[in-house]
């Protein structure tokens, strides 16, 4: 058989068809897109906070107490005539930190712990008896516990949440090799000589990066509704510092007359969780061809 | 005539609508099943043979299928008739059996429940009646001690043992017509024998007529008496199972046999494979739809579609130039010289 | 079917352990020295010294763990500093709000979240399933706080249905209890009701996709026994693990939702322990709590076999 070029030029033209035909997906995916833009949108807020914010966060004023929305204050004022604008910004950038923070680190040690469990049994029964352990205390409960025991600041919210989140990653990915490690191109490889080393990074890894990236953005999520839930109940990001879930219950003995104290941040925690869920499910759309249909 | 066959398909046409649009599954199949008779419906993945069969008893979804044309089935279009009607059918005058039986038995109930639930609902009879009439189907299956069998579950039992009971419970309420979709596929060579030989003698005890569909031109060999050839959602040849294994007139259907390895053929020779792939539905090709992977192409197949036309007493081809390519290959034609 | 029970069951034991181990690392985590508070400030370093002999705070760690465990395994708990008494007779006391509240939640969860799965999965790609699936991304995209406040907000201050906060106790009277339970269940219920019903559509979905289904239609059976015998009865494990996690979820969101609603339940000891740094109590309380939710868990696998003749039956491994 003679080489064909006509071939070659044809598997071309098959990639690019194919990544036309992803992009086209991506484009008509409204959600994925919806999903993506808001996402963008706060994370230029958190970014670009400093010079967004109208007021400083933390500067009280006894003479603007409880306005609600004008045209100084967007947002209104909380009790102590703190800006709410600014400090729902502000409080958009812990939360976009903590929540990127916890969904990266938990990603890295899930990845990790998930892979190598996959690969090896004695080390699987191990990790995974832990995995178990600290999968049976409630998200936020052991979250409470280890911010009562190491105190209560940004840094410690953002290690207790990847405590708590690194084994539900570490499950995923471990199920998602040993899947993968099944498939009989992988026992093709081992038959050919490839390390096991080898084999996990260079073969199974990259297979689950689509898991992992889907599991990311929901940990992101989950990440900021605790995060919030903590604040909220006086356990996370600690007064005056602003978050949408300290706002929130300071908000809540005004709830009456100030109730966009409550409202506001509220729209910003669900739009950008739901936001998060809707560029996940979309990723999981795109990514995983199984899952559809 | 047409009202003497058990089974007659005229102009079936089958539409998936999907996001890129209609596809064409099964375009213009016309063929027909008598009582006693197997006839086997032969073809590769893809070519709409399973399409077909589920049409017959409406088991597609009508929200994503279109179908057109006729299903006659004594008398009745079943393409016409309700869903009420429908399902007074299934199961009862026309049975299915499907390829993989591990997957087609539901895994929660025990196999008993599960014929016993077919015969309840088309024979008003009680429970208990149910089962016995089910153990009596599972011993005429060949399956030993089925009163005990009764009782277990699907993962208790073999492959071959798994198919008997499907047999088992699509003749429970005695068909007239079964629909067998690849039956041996998923079984060892060894049972493969067993269940073929199983289906002819209830075939013969019940007059049912059988529609079988396979890829397994053995399969086809044993067990029918008469062959249609799916390509690409067409017949393009029909016949009596012995005019197509000696005298097969489409190159499709030439090539489908110089493929199967001969056991005591030329060793050194190489494997027979048809060049090409089977185009994929939404890049049906123009004209003849074999003409890209045919090596008797020519310019009039690759712009008309031929029509399935009489090539014989009971041979049907969808071919224009098979008289030539008869006489250019096994100069059997004298014998086989038209109508 | 025994010998799965027996695997189970044992496979809970080095859970259990670690469980313990956690939480035993989290004490130690806690700042300050439990000898010093206790003798006060005016204790002098002696003193402090001869309190950590006598309390066995100078031995080594895997000692301490092993007393420590010693005294878990015999109910003993820790005692509340500020509640003066101990951890266990506390968690008792508080238990009776929280579980009813939970229990409430969980079944207005299931009673709404397992035919709307069924509905959105039965109905793929219609407006109904696109409307359940829109509702319950929006259940799963809020803190179950931020929907306790809005459904106050909504139903009791502005439309004055339900009482603003506080509890009554079973003893005052059925339809009481639950009046003053409504929106926190709601609150905490829709949560979960919102992954339940996910989790059923797509495990329903699954199942439909099943040869066994096209098998069942072949049959002649009708639509809806096709789906709510045939493919439930199959649909249900994956269900019924997540609804064993939404239990644990349930207890954890009645931290945040008593607080909202002044209910004084469990949630309401560990926030006023964490308030008060009452240590012992909130880790006793966490202890617990990881406690049940294990053994929930097994629970639910063990009913595994009820559903699944492959499990019960299953002789090898």
């Amino acid at each position: 058989m003679e080489a064909k070029p006509m071939e070659t030029q044809s598997i071309n033209q098959i990639m690019k068809a194919r990544r036309k035909l992803v992009i086209r997906r991506m484009l008509g995916n409204h959600a994925l897109l919806f999903g993506m833009l808001i996402l963008i949108l706060f994370g230029v807020i958190a970014i670009f906070a400093p010079l967004i914010a109208t007021h400083d966060p933390y500067a009280i004023d006894a003479t603007a107490r409880l306005q609600p929305p004008n045209a100084e204050h967007l947002f209104g004022t909380d009790k102590l005539g703190r800006d709410l604008f600014s400090r729902i910004v502000y409080g958009t950038q812990s939360s976009m930190i903590v929540g990127f923070s916890v969904a990266l680190l938990s990603s890295f040690f899930g990845l990790i712990i998930g892979l190598y469990s996959a690969y090896y049994q004695t080390l699987d029964h191990v990790l995974m008896r832990i995995v178990d352990g600290l999968m049976a205390f409630p998200a936020i409960l052991l979250a409470i516990a280890i911010m009562a025991a190491m105190g209560q600041n940004i840094f410690n919210v953002t290690i207790a949440l990847s405590i708590v989140m690194t084994p539900v990653v570490a499950r995923v990915i471990r199920s998602t090799a040993l899947v993968i490690k099944e498939q009989t191109y992988i026992e093709a490889l081992r038959a050919l000589g490839a390390g096991s080393l080898r084999m996990i990074w260079k073969h199974v890894a990259p297979n689950t990066i689509s898991q992992l990236i889907v599991q990311f953005t929901y940990v992101f999520a989950i990440s900021i509704i605790i995060e919030a839930s903590l604040s909220f109940l006086g356990v996370g990001i600690p007064a005056p510092e602003p978050s949408w879930g300290n706002i929130i219950y300071e908000g809540k003995e005004v709830i009456y007359q100030s109730w966009w104290m409550t409202v506001i941040p509220g729209a910003f925690i669900v739009l950008s969780v739901l936001a998060l869920n809707l560029f996940g499910d979309g990723l999981r759309d795109l990514l995983d061809p199984h899952a559809r249909k | 005539m047409k009202s003497d066959h058990l089974l007659q398909v005229t102009n079936l046409k089958i539409t998936f609508k999907t996001e890129e649009g209609n596809l064409t599954a099964v375009n213009g199949v016309t063929f027909h099943v008598d009582h006693g008779e197997i006839v086997g419906l032969v073809g590769e993945s893809g070519c709409g043979k399973s399409v077909t069969s589920e049409s017959i008893l409406g088991l597609l979804d009508k929200k994503r299928t279109r179908c057109e044309g006729e299903i006659r089935y004594k008398d009745r279009n079943l393409l016409e008739l309700s869903e009420d009607r429908m399902r007074e059918i299934r199961g009862n005058e026309i049975s299915m059996i499907f390829q993989d039986p591990m997957s087609s038995l539901n895994p929660v109930f025990t196999i008993g429940d599960q014929i016993a639930e077919a015969i309840m609902i088309h024979q008003k009879v009680n429970r208990k009646e149910a089962l016995n009439r089910a153990v009596e189907m599972l011993r005429l299956t060949g399956i030993p001690s089925p009163e005990t069998r009764i009782r277990e579950y699907p993962h208790q039992l073999s492959g071959g043992m798994r198919q008997r009971v499907m047999i088992a419970l699509a003749l429970s309420c005695r068909p007239s017509l079964l629909i067998a979709d690849e039956p041996t596929t998923a079984l060892d060579v060894t049972i493969q024998n067993q269940i073929l030989e199983l289906i002819k003698s209830l075939k013969e005890e019940l007059n049912m007529g059988v529609l079988l569909i396979t890829h397994d031109l053995g399969v086809v060999a044993e067990t029918c008496s008469r062959v249609l050839v799916m390509y690409l959602g067409q017949i393009i040849e029909e016949a009596d199972v012995e005019s197509l294994f000696e005298t097969p007139l489409h190159p499709y259907t030439q090539g489908l046999l110089k493929s199967v390895p001969q056991p005591d053929g030329d060793r050194g020779r190489r494997l027979h494979v048809i060049k090409g792939t089977v185009p994929s539905l939404d890049k049906i090709p123009q004209g003849c739809r074999f003409a890209p992977r045919c090596e008797y192409a020519t310019d009039k197949c690759r712009q008309q579609d031929p029509e399935l036309e009489a090539a014989g007493s009971s041979h049907r081809v969808r071919c224009w130039h098979y008289k030539e390519i008869m006489e250019g290959g096994t100069g059997r034609a004298a014998a086989y010289e038209s109508n | 079917m025994k010998a799965y029970i027996i695997r189970r069951v044992l496979s809970t034991i080095p859970v259990l352990l670690v469980v313990a181990v956690v939480v035993f690392f989290l004490i130690h985590l806690t700042p300050g020295d439990p000898a010093a508070v206790i003798l006060g400030p005016d204790a002098t370093v002696d003193e402090i010294n001869q309190l950590r002999e006598e309390m066995g705070l100078n031995d080594p760690i895997f000692v301490q763990f092993v007393n420590w465990f010693g005294k878990i395994i015999r109910g003993d708990l820790g005692w509340s500093v500020y509640m003066k008494m101990p951890v266990l007779d506390a968690f008792i006391e508080k238990l009776g709000p929280t579980l009813s509240l939970a229990i409430f939640a969980q079944i207005l969860a299931i009673v709404i979240a397992i035919p709307a799965g069924i509905i959105a999965a039965n109905f793929r790609g219609t407006k109904k399933d696109q409307a359940i699936m829109t509702f319950t991304l929006f259940g799963i995209s809020i803190p179950n706080f931020l929907l306790a406040l809005l459904l106050v907000l909504l139903f009791a201050v502005h439309l004055q249905w339900f009482p603003v906060a506080g509890y009554q106790p079973l003893s005052s009277g059925l339809l009481n209890h639950l009046e003053y339970l409504v929106l926190p269940a709601l609150a905490l219920g829709t949560i979960q009701a919102a992954l339940i019903a996910r989790v059923t559509r797509a495990s329903m979905l699954d199942v439909l996709n099943a040869n066994y289904i096209k098998t069942a239609r072949a049959k002649g059976l009708r639509r809806t026994v096709v789906i709510w015998k045939h493919a439930l009865k199959n649909a249900f494990i994956p269900i019924l693990t997540v609804i064993g996690q939404s239990f644990g979820q349930l207890i954890a969101g009645a931290v945040v939702t008593e607080t909202v609603f002044n209910i004084p339940g469990i949630g309401q000891l560990i926030i006023n322990a964490i308030m008060r740094r009452d240590f012992e109590v909130i880790q006793g309380t966490v202890l617990l709590i990881a406690l049940s939710y294990v053994l929930i868990n097994l629970i639910v696998d063990l009913m595994y076999g009820l559903f699944d003749p492959r499990v019960r039956l299953n002789r090898r491994n």
